[in-house]
């Protein structure tokens, strides 16, 4: 086998192994959301497709397997399939993830779908045709054609896409976070430098690195997380503190809720029910829930304070509640820390 | 002359000052209303002011609605027992808008500064927005967009407290303490996706029959649309349910509310108004 080869080898085979104890570890993670689990499986599944094809492709090259010219385009036509369903499921993932809104998905169903299964199309065309690409017997290549390039064009398309609408979102909502744009930006290097730039077929090593920051994002997440109500813990409070000291969280406002520590996580989804966007549920005792927010106005938060009550009164939980308004002069620093000191 | 707070209880004994579309609002959280009584204990002047930023620790300032008394003196009185009140209120800044020369007259010479400018409120008809309707060209609406009188009481709080923590109230300073039904629901629209409210259009009925648009917003991935097909609904629903002479108001309170009468409407204008402020510190 050439040098060529072996590189290819050993870099699809790391991918499928990294891969597979990737798959394994969210197959054990406990993610509240199901459809986003499911979906990430499919991701990881599809690159372990990906990289066996790259991997069979290259004992095909190399003369390994021997093959004749149907069963190299078939090998060649497989690989481009799954790099397609690889960037269409990617792009499902990232817009759910960011939106968490099925209709969304649904209503944009055309747009985000009809290219790439367009994409898939023009693969199924070309086994007779060639019209994208063939395969050399004698020199045992694939010969791209210049109409090949649109292919290419419209997964990278995806690919950044992607991080366009990550980095809007990013600055709108900041419950992004948790969600950085360097897996975004890992898969397009890798496609357009590596693949495009060296000989070697590192797209699989770059999607799985991707998939990798991805999972490492979400048990980073669970950190912040208290484990039996879902809703944060002290040391996500401790990074809001240090937010608030850089003046990158505008505090105005707490809301706290004292409900007995038998009931908290019997409460925890009834609470999440009411609770609004663009604001932190921080569990900070047995017994207490603070919510940080935005808001300067006694309306909202009496009305989200109203809201819970009558909720949990309903399950029958006892729920006692009080906020605080940051005053004008105060800073929103001391404002936390005296109503910490005070709770 | 004896002074007194004006309620829902006692507002039709000064219904020769004030209107029955003011006097709607007296209830609401922010309005406030004191009376004039003459000699007799009869009424002979009302003022109605709403407060704003009176819960945060923003300035808290005063809108002057409405001023009226039987002569001068009963109104340069109301405006004296006007400011005490405020004190209480720690009010810094009145201000007002009116298209009564002899109001904007008594106002200056009370304090307050004045200028004509074209006021934030236009008047749409039915018809124009039968001309919309064209201009929409939505022949059937999909299934998420429909009047708010579909939405239960969890959905419409929810997008309400979502708006409010995202700092969106509108025109409606208590929007928190509205609940659904003071809205007209049947031409006020949605867009509900995943079972959870997006996008609103709040349409309140005055007394005098007169439509007043509240609330505008979309929150969803999917604003640009939903902001559209709510509008153009609520456009239909105005049409097919209310005659000909109806008035639909929309206060221009917002440069993206301007923008979007500029672009739907010929050349909307406000009536020239009179504009005024005066520091309370």
């Amino acid at each position: 086998m050439s040098d060529v080869g072996y590189v290819s080898l050993y870099v699809n085979t790391v991918a499928i192994m990294l891969c597979l104890g990737v798959h394994v570890l969210v197959w054990k993670f406990k993610m509240k959301d199901i459809r986003e689990k499911r979906v990430f499986l499919y991701l990881l599944g599809d690159i372990v497709v990906m990289s066996l094809f790259y991997i069979l492709c290259t004992f095909r090259d190399d003369g390994v397997i021997p093959c004749n010219k149907l069963g190299a385009m078939f090998l060649e036509t497989g690989l481009e399939m799954a790099i397609n369903i690889f960037a269409l499921i990617w792009f499902l993932y990232v817009d759910y993830r960011m939106f968490h809104s099925v209709g969304h998905i649904k209503r944009n169903a055309v747009i985000i779908m009809v290219p790439l299964l367009l994409a898939v199309l023009m693969n199924i065309i070309n086994i007779p045709t060639k019209f994208l690409f063939d395969y050399d017997m004698s020199e045992m290549h694939v010969v791209e054609t210049s109409f090949y390039v649109f292919l290419d064009v419209i997964r990278l398309a995806y690919f950044i896409v992607s991080i366009i609408i990550l980095v809007i979102r990013k600055r709108k909502d900041e419950r992004m976070k948790f969600f950085s744009i360097g897996a975004f930006i890992i898969p397009s290097v890798f496609y357009v430098f590596l693949y495009y730039f060296t000989p070697f077929p590192t797209v699989s090593l770059g999607l799985t690195i991707a998939v990798t920051l991805l999972y490492a994002e979400m048990v980073n997440e669970k950190c912040y997380q208290d484990e039996k109500t879902g809703f944060y813990n002290m040391l996500y409070l401790d990074y809001l503190k240090k937010r608030i000291a850089e003046n990158k969280y505008d505090l105005r406002s707490i809301l706290m809720f004292n409900v007995p520590e038998s009931e908290m996580e019997k409460s925890s989804p009834l609470i999440t029910k009411q609770l609004p966007e663009f604001c932190d549920t921080i569990r900070c005792g047995k017994d207490k829930l603070i919510i940080l927010s935005r808001v300067k106005d006694k309306g909202p938060l009496t009305m989200l304070s109203e809201d819970v009550k009558m909720s949990l009164e309903e399950a029958g939980i006892a729920v006692e509640s009080s906020f605080k308004l940051k005053k004008k002069n105060e800073t929103a620093e001391s404002f936390l820390e005296d109503f910490m000191r005070n709770a | 002359m004896k002074f007194t707070e004006i309620t829902s209880e006692n507002v039709e004994e000064f219904s020769a000052y004030i209107d029955a579309d003011t006097a709607d609002d007296l209830d609401r959280t922010f309005f406030r209303s004191i009376g004039a009584l003459g000699d007799d204990d009869a009424p002979v002047g009302a003022i109605v002011y709403e407060l704003k930023n009176s819960e945060n620790e923003d300035d808290t300032k005063s809108r002057i609605i409405l001023l009226e008394g039987i002569d001068d003196e009963v109104t340069e009185q109301l405006l004296d027992e006007y400011k005490k009140e405020l004190s209480e209120d720690e009010v810094t800044e009145s201000y007002y808008e009116t298209s009564n020369e002899t109001l904007y007259k008594l106002l200056s010479d009370n304090g307050f500064s004045g200028e004509q400018e074209e006021g934030e409120e236009i008047s749409v008809s039915v018809e124009d927005l039968r001309k919309l309707n064209g201009v929409f060209k939505v022949k059937s609406f999909p299934e998420y967009i429909k009047s708010i009188s579909e939405l239960s009481t969890l959905q419409y709080r929810s997008f309400i407290k979502n708006c409010l923590f995202r700092g969106k109230y509108g025109i409606l300073e208590d929007l928190s303490y509205l609940p659904k039904s003071w809205f007209e629901t049947e031409v006020s629209s949605c867009a509900v996706v995943d079972d959870t409210v997006q996008g609103i259009l709040l349409i309140r009925k005055n007394p005098s029959g007169k439509l007043i648009a509240q609330l505008y917003v979309d929150i969803g991935p999917d604003s640009r649309r939903n902001l559209l097909l709510i509008l153009a609904y609520s456009c239909r629903k105005i049409t097919e349910l209310y005659p000909e002479g109806t008035e639909v108001i929309v206060r221009r309170h917002s440069d993206a509310v301007r923008k979007l009468t500029d672009k739907l409407l010929s050349d909307p204008k406000g009536d020239k108004v009179y504009c005024g402020t005066r520091s309370e510190e």
